[in-house]
């Protein structure tokens, strides 16, 4: 092989294994995961008001919350709770349970498994009280997605969430979808890269 | 002398489902039931799916009501629903909230006379006809279209005869009937704009054994009444001015054992005869022209144990049958050739239900 030739064909060896040797070195490095994340945000609640003799399901709005504790990259117990709020209904979950996170470069995606106690309020005022509050079990999990802003802040794209509940003697089916600002505080061993 | 047996068993006018919209159809996915549970005091509240007939319970039903509330009438805005409180004397009125299905009392009630019983509403939803059985005259109030609100018009009460029943209204709103069962009589009323009621000339109707229920069709033509003495359906064309009753030929025709409600299925083609003690429905088809009544292939359908009354959706689709044995509402589908087929699903209430008012 000639001189030319041995450079060339360096230079195509060196152009295509460029990628793979920087991306091995970023998964080599890692990502640094903190300790403690602690999300909050704006919440729709498509609530399941039908079982509770209303004509239609009801659009609830609200906040959602959470904090999380990672044991690991790709590990965490979840606290969950949230609060919505509409015409004559307003809905209280609060779960705890474990995520499972899929993590590349600036990325993350999520899903979890929730389980708790919801408390939900229907505002039919009568003349002997004010309302029905009813308290039971809760149940569900979801999806999300999350984009670091920088070592401190994530943004909380989308997570969509999927509840059952049991009140009032009854099953609720309700979807949740929730956006927001992830706070991140303490570190693991491992190191995010920015 | 107080009977208790007419108290357990006096049964809401159907023309309170004409003025419902009997024969207009609805569009709506569901519709809104109450049913008065008068031992108890209270009124049941459920949602109905028109298509597959399922029952939901509204949240926090059943509601307070008045003392004894035995006839419940559904105004036609559907915002407002109305009790009368037999041994409270007076009317209850509830505004209805369409989104969640509850009730909510408007206090204080308005007085009636003594022991109302039964009730009915013009078309247009401004008149309330109330009979009081224990004061013998019948009660009528002008009613808010903003509120709901009831206000007896002038002259009100005015007399009838001992122990007014089932009350019937014409689509017109220009005549009222009125059943009066120790009597074996049937009273009828001119009814002026205003509400105001000018006694018909007396009546004369021989085949009349103490009629005790009383339904009209949707037109007007026919009136319905049920003969508790002799167990037989009597019909009669109105005349739409002078007020009079013609029987229909071949009436009255045999029932089953104490027909205690009749009610005309929307489309005005059908009627169905509660009887109390068979436990059973006799369905007639009715030729439209002449009124003459044939009984149905496989009529007296049985029913659930002791029906007390019955009540149509507001299609026309589902038939509602009070079990005052079962303490429960059966419910039946319709076919077009007026046969009733058991549906799959019946509500069982705390309590004996003693009418029933459905909305659109």
């Amino acid at each position: 092989m000639t001189y030319s030739r041995r450079r060339v064909l360096a230079a195509r060896i060196l152009l295509w294994t460029a990628p793979v040797i920087v991306l091995g070195s970023s998964l080599a490095a890692g990502q640094q995961v903190s300790r403690w994340d602690v999300f909050g945000g704006g919440s729709y609640l498509r609530f399941d008001s039908a079982p509770l003799g209303f004509a239609n399901a009801s659009n609830l709005t609200g906040w959602n919350a959470e904090v999380a504790y990672n044991l690991f990259d790709a590990l965490s117990v979840v606290a969950d709770g949230s609060g919505h709020y509409g015409n004559q209904i307003t809905a209280y979950n609060y779960m705890i349970g474990p995520e499972y996170s899929y993590r590349w470069e600036h990325s993350r995606v999520f899903g979890r498994v929730l389980f708790g106690k919801a408390q939900n309020n229907v505002d039919i005022v009568q003349p002997t009280r004010g309302g029905f509050e009813s308290v039971g079990r809760a149940y569900g999990g979801g999806i999300g997605y999350d984009r670091d802003l920088n070592s401190r802040f994530t943004l909380r794209a989308v997570q969509v969430d999927y509840l059952h509940t049991h009140t009032f003697t009854l099953n609720q089916t309700d979807a949740r979808v929730s956006v927001g600002v992830v706070v991140h505080f303490g570190r693991t061993h491992k190191k995010r890269r920015l | 002398m107080f009977n208790e047996a007419k108290f357990a068993c006096m049964i809401l006018c159907s023309l309170g489902l004409a003025a419902c919209g009997g024969g207009i159809l609805s569009s709506a996915p569901s519709h809104l039931a109450f049913v008065s549970l008068t031992s108890n005091n209270t009124i049941a509240a459920y949602r109905i799916d028109n298509n597959t007939g399922a029952f939901t319970a509204i949240t926090g039903s059943p509601y307070f009501a008045g003392n004894s509330p035995t006839s419940l009438l559904l105004h036609p805005s559907g915002k407002y629903l109305y009790a009368a409180n037999q041994l409270g004397n007076s009317i209850s009125l509830f505004t209805v909230d369409s989104n969640s299905g509850s009730i909510t009392e408007v206090l204080p009630e308005t007085p009636a006379g003594v022991s109302p019983v039964s009730m009915a509403m013009n078309a247009s939803g401004s008149l309330l006809f109330v009979a009081n059985a224990f004061s013998n005259n019948i009660s009528v109030y002008s009613i808010n279209s903003a509120n709901g609100a009831l206000s007896q018009i002038a002259g009100s009460p005015f007399s009838t005869y001992q122990e007014p029943g089932a009350l019937a209204l014409t689509p017109s709103g220009n005549l009222l009937y009125t059943m009066n069962t120790d009597l074996s009589s049937i009273i009828g009323f001119a009814v002026s704009s205003s509400g105001a009621l000018r006694p018909l000339p007396p009546l004369t109707l021989p085949q009349i054994q103490a009629p005790f229920a009383v339904a009209m069709d949707p037109a007007g033509k026919y009136l319905y009444v049920t003969n508790a003495a002799d167990n037989a359906l009597s019909i009669f064309s109105i005349n739409s001015s002078t007020g009079a009753l013609t029987a229909v030929p071949q009436t009255p025709i045999a029932t089953g054992t104490s027909p205690v409600a009749v009610a005309v299925q929307p489309n005005g083609q059908y009627v169905y005869v509660a009887n109390n003690s068979s436990n059973n429905v006799s369905i007639y088809s009715i030729d439209s022209t002449t009124g003459v009544p044939t009984q149905i292939t496989g009529s007296p359908f049985s029913v659930t144990s002791g029906p007390l009354f019955l009540q149509w959706d507001p299609n026309g689709q589902w038939l509602y049958v009070g079990g005052q044995s079962t303490k429960t509402i059966a419910e039946y589908s319709f076919s077009a050739n007026g046969t009733l087929t058991a549906a799959s699903q019946s509500i069982t209430t705390a309590q004996t239900p003693t009418s029933m008012a459905v909305g659109r």
